[in-house]
């Protein structure tokens, strides 16, 4: 049963128009220790399908991708780290139907994954990518995901070369190039393409290389993005007006009751001795 | 009876008035409780109604922030950062501001709002930021009228010392956002906090 309260879904990237994936929604615990996936079809032949996640060994989905096709990626979704199942089933068949392919994500803390139907041809299956949020200060990190069935593709981003001789489900190393809009071009047996990708600095991206329909296409995928700028210390968020005064001696007035105490103590002697030398008059 | 001197008088003077000091002054060094979570939802702040493909994502500004849990209600300037590379505050503790060096809260990666705890007279429009929970809802009204819709996951105190710049400003995936205020000791002799507030919240669309 596909019980999902459909949620609109932020897709980031310009090739994920046409689906409309359906989170379940589910209020787990959270914390800045979750992990964070996103589920992709990367698979030129299997066809749409449906993307599946479950908490390990139970049957209720957490989330649900209804008809992704070729070339969707999700935005991630936050979880907690742990065990999870993906799914795949080709779109229309029932949620409890057998999947085509199944995987076992362990997802840490503080690490992003993607999940992609990456089979090519008749062997379905579910590949899962650790991404990456680490990059040089003012740098973009990038990284080439062959997802076509083209050979030997060979990718530059700007002049410098980034994967070389990559067959389909080859996935580079993140490289550091500088940010800016840059020109990345392929060169494959399936032909040539080149398009104009906008970097920003501080962000780590995976080029994905699919099969279009006239040669080879190049997709963005963002994997993570900081600020453009980082600001260095804290924050000046306050002007102490709800502090805590800062606690006074109590010395000053530790001795103004010792000073009074020792004068009334006086007092009281220079009184009773004016009495004593009376009476012995 | 006898009659004190006056200087026994003086002196017993004396004595209750450096006690009503000593008083005074332990007296004033701690400060009322905090409005407890309970007093602060009387505040009535409204929550959004949620149109249509609120939560979908946009590129515009944001320019309202609300975070009922918190009685927070304020409309949002511009932040950049200072000559000296520090974050720019707002110049007043009643509104608070968007860093737009960053994401806009709706973007993937780290959008991030500062606003002060206090003035120098009062509290400032996040002087509760810190009794944010896991699990409150923040707000965001963008100028094309969607609202993005975040979920707090982590409220944590930092000295600014040892600010976490990557965690709040660093690479991140998915639409997050970061609240920022003062907290902690205030330092008198620099006029200053010690320590900032920081709350981390992702967007409840992207949450499981």
């Amino acid at each position: 049963m596909r019980n999902l309260i459909a949620t609109p879904l932020v897709l980031g990237a310009a090739l994920l128009a046409s689906a409309a994936p359906a989170y379940a929604s589910v209020g787990a615990p959270q914390s800045t220790s979750d992990g964070w996936v996103r589920l992709a079809n990367l698979s030129p032949t299997a066809g749409p399908c449906d993307l599946y996640l479950y908490s390990f060994g139970n049957p209720k989905a957490l989330i649900v991708q209804d008809d992704v096709i070729y070339g969707n990626v999700s935005a991630y979704a936050a979880l907690p780290a742990g065990d999870y199942t993906v799914a795949m089933r080709m779109t229309g068949k029932s949620a409890t139907s057998p999947a085509v392919a199944t995987t076992a994500l362990m997802l840490m803390g503080n690490m992003e994954y993607t999940v992609a139907a990456m089979g090519a041809g008749a062997h379905d299956q579910l590949q899962t990518i650790d991404d990456s949020n680490d990059v040089a200060a003012g740098k973009t990190a990038v990284r080439i995901l062959q997802a076509g069935t083209g050979t030997m593709v060979t990718a530059e981003v700007g002049r410098q070369q980034v994967g070389s001789n990559l067959k389909f489900g080859d996935i580079t190393h993140y490289e550091t190039v500088s940010p800016g809009t840059q020109l990345v071009s392929l060169d494959t047996s399936a032909g040539q393409a080149s398009t104009q990708v906008p970097l920003a600095a501080n962000s780590t991206h995976t080029l994905v290389v699919l099969d279009g329909s006239n040669g080879p296409r190049i997709t963005d995928l963002t994997d993570a993005v900081g600020t453009a700028v980082q600001p260095s210390g804290g924050a000046a968020t306050g002007f102490g007006g709800t502090a805590p005064r800062p606690a006074s001696s109590p010395l000053l007035w530790l001795a103004m009751i010792g000073g009074g105490a020792l004068a009334a103590v006086l007092g009281r002697r220079r009184r009773r001795s004016g009495v004593t030398g009376t009476a012995a008059l | 009876m006898t009659r004190p001197t006056w200087l026994t008088t003086l002196g017993l003077a004396v004595v209750v008035a450096g006690a009503a000091g000593l008083l005074v002054s332990r007296a004033s060094g701690a400060t009322g409780p905090a409005p407890g979570r309970a007093a602060l939802a009387e505040q009535r702040i409204l929550t959004p109604q949620l149109t249509q493909g609120a939560e979908a994502s946009s590129d515009a500004a944001p320019t309202q922030l609300i975070i009922p849990a918190i009685g927070v209600n304020t409309r949002l300037i511009r932040l950049s950062v200072r000559p000296s590379g520090a974050l720019q505050v707002p110049d007043t503790t009643s509104v608070a501001g968007w860093f737009d060096d960053g994401p806009a809260p709706g973007q993937p990666g780290p959008a991030v709002i500062a606003a002060h705890v206090d003035s120098y007279k009062g509290p400032g429009v996040f002087f509760d930021l810190g009794q944010l929970r896991h699990g409150d809802l923040i707000y965001v009204r963008r100028s094309d009228a969607t609202v993005a819709v975040f979920t707090v996951v982590d409220v944590h105190q930092y000295l600014k010392t040892a600010f976490p710049t990557t965690a709040v400003y660093g690479p991140a995936p998915g639409d997050q956002l970061r609240l920022i205020t003062c907290g902690g000791t205030f330092d008198y002799q620099d006029r200053s906090y010690l320590s900032n507030v920081v709350v981390f919240a992702v967007a409840t669309a992207g949450m499981l």
